[in-house]
């Protein structure tokens, strides 16, 4: 059994009169390295949201790190790691890098406890797998766009997820700063953690076999193992892009 | 409590009512501000002031009606918000109106009908006319504020950095 089990999902928003995604069905094994594409508003965020349970399903049923994500999705979310798409930090906000790193455990840590020894040393450790140690003591609002997406890359690192999914992570990234987080993107798919990535940005995937999904109006369209040079041409066959 | 410091003891009563509202509402008015929730202020005075305006107008303690009142619409600022997809501050803005309107209505209502009330004394009421058991009351919210806020300190910093992170956590 996979760590993601999708059985014929419908979701839909809050107040939506139709659902985003319709009857799709998947399933993700450990240490798999899945590569998300297709057009805009196919419902690939929506797939990412849906599996940690940040959006509800309506019909179906799932399975996510052995559990039912339709009762225990809190449960869920402290297993599932996720770069959020979209995110803006007002200059004055308060908060350092350490503690925004810091914020990746407080799921695991529960109701009440507070960050121990241990906690400060995992948080610690992935700041400098990703190379901001040395931004630590900043506030997160005067970074610059790249540095706050690694420190959510960090954030999520430090959570030490059983599934890691990354919605567009090198958006704001120059071509090294990508090159080095695929670097690490490997290392956790190595350790069976599987990835769920959506880009639109195909350089430097990882020389592995990738789980290509493609999607178009909340159905996949395309759902098969290929080699990273395939990703793009097929992705732009299934979306009839030339 | 402040007696040994300020001997008028009506001048004592309003100094210990403002120490204890300014510790809270410093506290929280962070958490507020941080969390873009600026006009949840004004909107929860005045349904306070709707409450009290209840209170009055049906006769039983104003001070009750309006605690109940404001934890009424305190509650639906979430599910109207997400029902109607508008933000929380949207929300504030209708609850505030919608508070406006209760209370002006019957406190005319009420002036009409030849009992000695004023909106400004229902909406601010009197510092320096505070019983002991008020400042009690005060102290306890405090007290409250301070402990609630140690005791989830991780998850309100959490929500206050980002409401969809801290969801995602």
């Amino acid at each position: 059994m996979g760590v993601i089990e999708l059985d014929e999902i419908y979701t839909a928003y809050e107040g939506g009169d139709k659902p985003v995604i319709k009857g799709l069905s998947l399933s993700v094994n450990p240490g798999e390295y899945v590569v998300i594409g297709g057009p805009n508003s196919a419902g690939k965020t929506t797939l990412l949201e849906s599996i940690n349970g940040l959006i509800k399903i309506t019909h179906g049923s799932a399975t996510v790190c052995g559990l039912d994500l339709l009762r225990s999705g809190n449960e869920v979310r402290r297993k599932v790691g996720y770069v959020v798409q979209n995110f803006y930090f007002d200059p004055f906000t308060p908060f350092t890098v350490e503690q925004v790193v810091m914020m990746g455990r407080y799921g695991r840590l529960g109701l009440l406890k507070r960050p121990s020894e241990s906690d400060f040393k995992a948080a610690q450790k992935a700041m400098q797998l990703v190379g901001i140690e040395d931004l630590a003591e900043k506030t997160i609002g005067t970074l610059s766009g790249g540095q706050q997406q690694k420190t959510m890359i960090a954030h999520n690192i430090a959570k030490e997820p059983e599934v890691m999914m990354l919605d567009e992570p090198f958006s704001n990234l120059d071509f090294h700063a990508r090159e080095y987080l695929q670097g690490i993107f490997k290392q956790i798919v190595r350790s069976r953690i599987p990835i769920l990535m959506v880009s639109h940005a195909f350089d430097g995937l990882p020389n592995t076999r990738i789980h290509l999904v493609v999607m178009n109006k909340g159905l996949i369209t395309y759902d098969n193992e290929c080699d990273a040079e395939e990703v793009e041409p097929i992705i732009r066959k299934e979306c009839a892009v030339d | 409590m402040l007696g040994f410091l300020i001997e008028n003891n009506v001048v004592c009563h309003a100094v210990e009512a403002m120490v204890f509202a300014s510790i809270a509402c410093s506290i929280l008015g962070v958490i507020i501000s941080r969390m873009n929730l600026s006009s949840i202020g004004f909107t929860m005075s005045h349904a306070a002031f709707a409450g009290a305006a209840i209170g009055m107008f049906l006769d039983i303690r104003a001070q009750m009606a309006a605690i109940f009142f404001s934890l009424g619409v305190a509650a639906l600022i979430g599910p109207i918000s997400d029902k109607a997809k508008m933000a929380a501050d949207a929300t504030l803005g209708v609850l505030f109106a919608m508070s406006m309107a209760v209370a002006i209505f019957l406190i005319s209502y009420l002036q009409c009908m030849g009992r000695g009330l004023t909106a400004g004394n229902l909406l601010f009421g009197n510092v320096v006319s505070l019983y002991r058991e008020e400042i009690y009351a005060l102290a306890a919210v405090s007290a409250l504020t301070i402990i609630f806020v140690l005791v989830f300190f991780k998850e309100i910093s959490s929500i206050m950095f980002n409401m969809k992170i801290a969801d995602a956590i």
